[in-house]
């Protein structure tokens, strides 16, 4: 094959002990009865005017070397003696509320269209603010964040640049640590890259205490928010039976009456008594009327007994009824009140429940940040990934220069 | 040096007298002539898009099903039409491999820039349409959409250049093509997000390059898709490799096709 020229400057000679190849390109002459040309059978051609096989072999290395060989070497020289290591701490934690043992919904239900489980949301509120400026600023303060970027360990290029501004600074930070959700069993990954292992561990520790601090400040809102409702009603609930309590007071004082339902019983067991006290008297004058005659002393006083009797169960039933005064109105406020009185109690009894459920719920939604694996003390760096970077950037070129080979073979064909 | 330019200039030319033939035999002069060149895919797509025009939006706020379904589609039939162009591609334009700057090469990468440029111009006029016509549509960020076509149009031209070997030197391959093309519909995600799969499947189905390129087409076609199923490394390197195997395959057959 023909190389492609090369400037006389650019020749790499000290990885090949070969002489370089002439700048200008070995004509390519197109023999019109061999048909079209096959660069793989013009490559064991000895063309008549170019330069002998071995030596166009040898440029071809040289290409290589040039396209693949080149770059990877240098960008090994830069991954192996540049680039600083970097320590990975790892750490575990899963959000939990009490009332559910924070197993998420299956990817069949979400499928179906299910809705989401909520502690899934619930670690995502989490993450959500561990990525935030809001933990960055917070982790500046608690353990001094752009001091860690910017360690003397850390090379020039993935440092921290000195006064970066904070918008810099949080995606730098991004770069740095990982945090994901397990999808099926909502256990949460963070993985805190450092320059050094004890800051990767010092910063993953202060991550799970941001997000613990954060989650009790959500339960916190959650049980305000949760109980203002109820503590209100059970307010007014308490009111209701002081009022109706100091209204009965009232009346029992107004009415001089301790307790009327009581009094007006007595009352009206006084009126039968009495009644019946009259229905014998009246018997017995009936009785003497066929004894004795009428004008006889006995018959007389029974008589009079009889009038007093019916006087005294009058001016009773008329206390029970007729007047205002009378036990049957006041009766009849005083139950008034007492069936508000009741009610308010019943109310009172609802609010107290209603505040119950609510802090028992309230407490069931509650969220735990619950620690699966603590962070570990990073011994060997696992960053960068220099073999894989190398390999990557290695294989790439190669098959770059595969392709680019045979695409301008192609193109060369095209101008025979 | 002034070989390749002359060498480039030369392939350009071929590539553009290969284009318009291509268009003149495929749709002719008579009734709408090249428009159908866009209306071919339209129809195509419109028909599917109808089927699911009636859903709701499902998953995302923004993830509505008529462009959801246009733009998996569209994709998948640049896919689908590359991948069929090319199995019959030497059938139909073996005489024209008398000509020495003919080469299989500018065959397969003529059909493949026609089907690109059509099913691009198709997908943004669809687009606009179900845009206009309140489907939404509009994508979040056309550049990642793009590079997921672009993408999508790399691994198809790269996969049609074996396929179209292999279907040279077997006819039960090329049998073969059209119903494995069928049965990767379902599978590549056209229709879905792998969101949406169960994970013992999504699992598996993300290895799948297919399936990378349409997470990222739909992650740049709705704002609220957010997949880590795709790595762009991962795609290149599945696009080398095959681009490589097709070069390669298309330089062996070229010396076994003997023009008589």
């Amino acid at each position: 094959m023909a190389t492609i020229p090369l400037h006389p400057t650019e020749h790499e000679t000290d990885l090949i002990e070969a002489p370089a190849a002439p700048p200008d390109e070995p004509a390519l002459r197109f023999n019109p009865e061999r048909g079209p040309v096959h660069e793989l059978r013009q490559f064991e051609q000895n063309l008549p005017g170019g330069p002998e096989p071995w030596h166009r072999r040898l440029a071809w290395l040289r290409n290589l070397a040039l396209f693949v060989l080149l770059p990877t070497l240098a960008v090994a020289i830069f991954e192996y003696g540049v680039v600083a290591n970097q320590y990975e701490s790892e750490t575990h934690f899963v959000i939990r509320t009490a009332g559910q043992s924070g197993s998420a919904g299956s990817g069949l239900g979400q499928l179906l269209g299910l809705d989401p489980n909520p502690t899934a949301a619930d670690s995502q509120t989490v993450v959500d603010y561990l990525l935030s400026h809001d933990a960055v600023a917070s982790l500046e303060r608690s353990v001094g964040l752009r001091a860690m970027f910017r360690r003397p360990d850390a090379d020039i290029f993935s440092r921290l640049a000195d006064n970066a501004p904070p918008e810099t600074l949080l995606r730098y930070y991004r770069t740095m640590v990982d945090v994901e959700v397990g999808r099926d069993a909502g256990i949460t990954r963070v993985a805190v890259r450092g320059f050094r292992g004890a800051d990767a561990q010092r910063l993953a520790e202060a991550l799970l205490v941001i997000g613990e601090r954060r989650v009790n400040e959500f339960n916190k809102r959650l049980l305000e928010s949760r109980l203002a409702a109820a503590r209100e009603s059970l307010q007014a609930a308490e009111a209701g039976v002081s009022d109706t309590q100091a209204a009965l007071s009232g009346l029992r004082e107004s009415a001089r009456d301790a307790d009327p339902e009581r009094t007006s019983a007595a009352r009206i067991a006084m009126v039968t008594q009495m009644q019946s006290d009259l229905a014998q008297a009246r018997a017995r004058l009936a009785g003497m009327a066929a004894a004795v005659r009428p004008d006889s002393p006995q018959y007389v006083a029974q008589a009079a007994q009889v009038r007093a009797i019916e006087q005294q169960v009058g001016a009773a039933q008329a206390s029970l009824t007729g007047s205002a005064q009378a036990t049957a109105s006041g009766l009849g406020r005083f139950e008034g009140i007492r069936f508000r009185q009741e009610l308010a109690a019943k109310r009172y009894e609802a609010a107290t429940a209603a505040l119950d459920t609510a802090r028992e719920q309230a407490l069931r939604q509650q969220l735990y940040l619950v620690r699966i694996v603590e962070p570990n003390a990073p011994g060997k760096a696992l960053y960068p990934k220099r073999m894989k970077l190398i390999g990557t950037v290695f294989f790439a070129l190669l098959l770059a220069y595969a392709i680019g080979w045979l695409i301008l073979a192609g193109v060369r064909e095209h101008a025979a | 040096m002034a070989r390749y330019f002359r060498g480039l200039e030369v392939q350009g030319a071929v590539l553009g007298a290969l284009i318009l033939r291509e268009l003149h035999t495929r749709y002719g002069r008579e009734n709408i002539g090249y428009a159908w060149l866009l209306v071919e895919p339209m129809l195509l797509a419109i028909s599917v898009a109808a089927l699911h025009g009636a859903e709701k939006p499902h998953g995302g706020s923004d993830l509505y099903p008529v462009p959801f379904a246009l733009g998996g589609y569209c994709m998948f039939m640049l896919f689908r039409s590359v991948i069929s162009r090319a199995e019959t591609a030497l059938e139909s334009n073996k005489p024209l491999l008398f000509h020495r700057m003919v080469t299989i090469f500018d065959m397969l990468a003529a059909r493949m820039l026609l089907e690109v440029a059509s099913t691009l111009l198709a997908l943004i006029v669809l687009l606009s349409l179900s845009w206009a016509l309140g489907f939404g549509g509009v994508p979040a960020s056309p550049l990642t959409m793009l590079a997921g076509f672009g993408y999508m149009a790399w691994f198809s031209f790269a996969l049609a250049m074996p396929v179209c070997a292999a279907s040279y030197f077997s006819k039960a391959f090329g049998k073969f093509v059209h119903p494995l093309v069928y049965i990767a519909m379902p599978i590549s995600g056209t229709f879905f997000l792998l969101e949406w799969i169960p994970e013992p499947y999504r699992g598996m189905l993300s290895w799948f390059p297919l399936n990378q390129i349409f997470e990222l087409f739909h992650a740049g076609q709705f704002a609220s898709v957010r997949s880590p199923y795709f790595d762009l490394t991962y795609l290149s390197f599945w696009c080398l490799a095959l681009s490589l195997l097709g070069l390669i395959s298309i330089r062996i057959v070229r010396k076994h096709v003997h023009l008589s």
